[in-house]
């Protein structure tokens, strides 16, 4: 696969039958390996963008061309064997007996044949072989969520996108579920996780970030510009994380621009350690 | 799709005229008699008559886009229980007697379309809740009227999770399209059990929901907006039935020539 | 506007277990917990622990629609809630639940506000000052004639806490009512929670995932997994290492002032920043 040009999404307007227009105008391109945060409000057009992706819907106007498919004229199956999309509720998806059924859906209908071995492997590194024979519906939440995420990577699929996979989960959980996406960002996947929980994207290791504000596209960058700018932050009715905000307020934001707890303590302990020295080479 | 068109009649939209403000009782009341009046009609012209009555009724309290709607919708089903009726007749009788055939299609749409208008009449005009509180006020318990209200509510909602459960397997290859009868019907069973199940959870959360607010513990409830039977619900329904009882009087009248 | 230590706790528990139906392992097993009337709770813990199950103790629905086995003693307001009615119970304790859209019953927010009186068989006079009052506190007097499938998810949630608030019940009981929404909503959903203790004397026990919003407002912490495992101040109970054995979050600006070596843990930015200021003057 050429790694140019991986999305392509051009002057993009989605209005819904009942004359709601959710997208206005989008234009994003996305080249190569990338860990990608879209962040709006709720009603913003994030979860109307993602579908586009896979063609489960068409542009009203403009083009979205995926791994070099216009998605207007490509079906939805093919255009998923490429884009995995993990949707928000795993009660929406689960039909089959057992996990490992489940997981294999899929697999089957994007490559015909099932290999249990490969199954297997994938709820290990989950965390979550010891579902493997058990009824879905039988999980809890977080293992729900990995199950569903299970069933997109058993295909492999070089995008993967997932929308508000946090949303339920508790904090263990979600650190979890963010080893998972940086291991599978670190092996070459593209990772598009549409999410309103600025904490968990203030820990993960994106690579740009985009906000949507009423079906417009209002910042595409790094995470750090838009993490400590207030004003577009606010008006997209978000919130900034912790750790941002404390040094805004501290005005120290010029100095250093730590995202969360851990960077901050890092930029601590160095400025400590300064600080010893120069005392040290005083006396 | 003639779905769309027919459900479009029925819906409940807000608005102000006088039909509105009508007790839902009396409305209810309204459709059974003139359904009743239109079968018991044996004069094409009175069964016409009672026609024309229930659309001036619509046009004064500004239906009749939904009327439109509701004739477009049925258009196809009329012309094949036509179509299937005529088959019959000839398998059965090998001959046709157009006569006698025309009257019964004839009287059969305006019966049909009677019956139907009086009911758009009533169920774009009332909201769920109004009926329920009138079938609570005519001694049906609120425990089984209120799911009427539920339903209404829930509709739009499992609408639009039905979408979201196709959209999920879709993104894992499903493909509705392709296959035979039979392989089709399988491919449903992805389709078909989410749904039920996050029916059964939706149900679960809102048996919880309604017992904390009490749902149920008392054998009746008192209604915020009481329902109340005005002059001008006497008038209508008086008025109304009045003019198709005349109808029939008159039809029987020789010296006007029916 | 603090809470009064009473001599009477509005709620008590004494060695209470309960088993759901058909399972060998409780749900919870041992709780002892005393509540006093005014204060502001929040209780914390990880998924499956059994919050959900306590919260629904407190309004009989467990175990009088789950059935199963409660073992113990439970007191609400003085009353057995093994020898009581979820109905009468109701009247004491209103239960807001985490989906606002299961709740919500009927076509429009005013149907919806009187739907609670209405089955109490209130008159129609204390129902009309009932829904005015509740629409005043909470902000959604503009909402009064809205159909309830045109609501967005803050104003749902908004509305389910508004049916349960026009019953007027003692103690009010959310269980992870901000789940679903999305930061700004979940703030202000809060804030106001915080409003209508201070103006009504209300006692309330909110289970929540998201400490870095909650905690703030809280007069007391318990950190619960299947019974208490602390209860007290939430500053104190910070210092201790019990959330991150947990797996429950740590509001950032804590975690970070607690690496650093700060003494006294703030619960929110605005407090992070005094406490930091201090500190780095102290440097």
């Amino acid at each position: 696969m050429a790694n140019h040009e991986i999305i392509k999404v051009e002057n993009l307007w989605y209005t819904y039958l009942n004359g709601y227009t959710a997208l206005k105008g989008i234009n994003i391109e996305i080249n190569s390996k990338e860990f990608i945060a879209v962040v709006g409000a709720n009603g913003s057009g994030k979860t109307t963008l993602i579908k586009h992706f896979n063609g489960l819907l068409k542009p009203t106007k403009g083009r979205v061309t995926v791994y070099g498919m216009d998605t207007r004229t490509t079906s939805v199956a093919e255009l998923s064997r490429y884009v995995g999309v993990v949707f928000q509720n795993p009660l929406n998806q689960f039909f089959e007996e057992t996990v490992e059924d489940e997981v294999a859906f899929a697999l089957k209908n994007f490559k015909g044949n099932v290999d249990s071995e490969e199954i297997a492997r994938i709820l290990r590194e989950l965390g979550i072989e010891h579902l493997r024979r058990k009824s879905p519906f039988e999980a809890s939440l977080g293992e729900q969520k990995r199950i569903t995420l299970a069933s997109v990577l058993v295909y492999e699929p070089d995008f993967i996108v997932l929308d508000e996979p946090t949303v339920g989960l508790d904090y263990k959980s979600k650190m979890r579920l963010l080893k998972i996406l940086t291991e599978l960002y670190g092996r070459g996947k593209i990772i598009l996780v549409v999410s309103h929980d600025i904490e968990f994207l203030a820990k993960a290791p994106l690579t740009r970030i985009i906000i949507l504000n009423n079906g417009n596209l209002v910042f595409d960058g790094f995470p750090r510009e838009a993490f400590y700018n207030l004003p577009l932050l606010y008006s997209s009715r978000l919130v900034p994380p912790q750790i941002p905000d404390l040094i805004i307020r501290l005005n120290l934001e010029k100095h250093f621009k730590p995202l969360n707890d851990e960077e901050a303590y890092e930029i601590v302990k160095s400025l400590v350690k300064e600080a010893l020295v120069d005392v040290r080479k005083r006396y | 799709m003639f779905a769309n068109d027919i459900s479009y009649a029925f819906l409940y939209d807000r608005k102000d005229t006088f039909l509105y403000k009508l007790d839902p009782r009396i409305k209810l009341f309204y459709v059974v008699i003139a359904t009743l009046a239109v079968f018991f009609a044996r004069d094409p012209i009175v069964a016409a008559t009672i026609l024309l009555l229930q659309v001036i009724v619509a046009s004064l309290g500004g239906l009749l886009r939904k009327i439109a709607s509701l004739v477009k919708g049925l258009i196809p089903f009329l012309l094949i229980i036509m179509v299937f009726n005529t088959i019959l007749v000839y398998l059965t009788s090998f001959m046709i007697d157009f006569d006698a055939l025309t009257y019964t299609f004839y009287m059969m749409i305006v019966r049909i379309f009677t019956a139907l208008v009086a009911f758009t009449i009533l169920m774009s005009t009332t909201s769920p809740q109004e009926i329920m509180q009138a079938l609570v006020k005519m001694k049906i318990s609120y425990v089984y009227a209120y799911p009427l209200v539920i339903t209404f509510r829930f509709i739009p909602i499992i609408f639009t999770e039905m979408k979201n459960i196709y959209d999920a397997q879709r993104s894992r290859g499903l493909e509705l399209e392709k296959g035979n009868i039979i392989e089709k019907s399988r491919k449903l069973i992805p389709i078909i059990i989410p749904s039920i199940v996050c029916a059964l959870f939706r149900a679960k959360d809102l048996a919880e929901a309604m017992e904390s607010r009490s749902f149920g513990a008392l054998p009746k409830r008192t209604f915020y907006k009481q329902l109340r039977i005005k002059k001008l619900d006497i008038l209508f329904l008086a008025s109304t039935s009045l003019a198709e009882i005349a109808c029939f009087i008159l039809a029987s009248l020789p010296f006007l020539g029916f | 506007m603090t809470y009064e230590n009473n001599e009477d706790p509005i709620i008590k528990l004494e060695n209470l277990t309960y088993f759901y139906p058909n399972t060998e392992t409780p749900a919870i097993e041992n709780v002892n917990l005393t509540i006093y009337k005014g204060e502001f709770i929040v209780i914390a813990g990880p998924s499956g622990g059994g919050k959900s199950t306590l919260c629904r103790v407190l309004n009989g629905i467990i175990p009088h629609f789950y059935g199963g086995e409660l073992k113990g003693k439970a007191f609400v307001n003085g009353v057995d809630v093994k020898n009581s009615t979820i109905s009468e119970l109701s009247r004491y304790v209103g239960l807001v639940f985490q989906n606002p859209v299961n709740q919500i019953v009927n076509l429009t927010v005013e149907e919806e506000i009187a739907f609670g009186l209405e089955n109490m068989m209130f008159q129609p006079e204390v129902i009309e000052e009932r829904i005015s009052w509740v629409l005043e506190v909470l902000n959604i007097e503009h909402l009064r004639n809205r159909p309830t499938y045109a609501l967005s998810g803050g104003e749902l949630q908004k509305v389910a806490l508004a049916s349960i608030l026009a019953l007027k019940p003692e103690i009010l009981v959310l269980d992870e009512t901000t789940a679903n929404m999305d930061p700004y909503s979940a703030r202000e959903f809060l804030e106001l929670l915080k409003k209508i203790w201070n103006e009504t004397g209300v006692t309330v026990i909110l289970v929540e995932h998201r400490l870095s919003e909650a905690l703030q407002h809280a007069n007391r912490l318990i950190l619960f997994n299947r019974t208490v495992v602390a209860d007290g101040i939430p500053r104190e109970i910070l210092k201790s290492d019990l959330l991150e054995d947990m797996g429950i979050e740590v509001p950032p600006v804590a975690r970070l002032s607690k690496k650093i070596g700060v003494d006294n843990l703030p619960l929110n930015v605005e407090e992070a920043v005094e406490v930091l200021k201090e500190w780095l003057i102290m440097k």
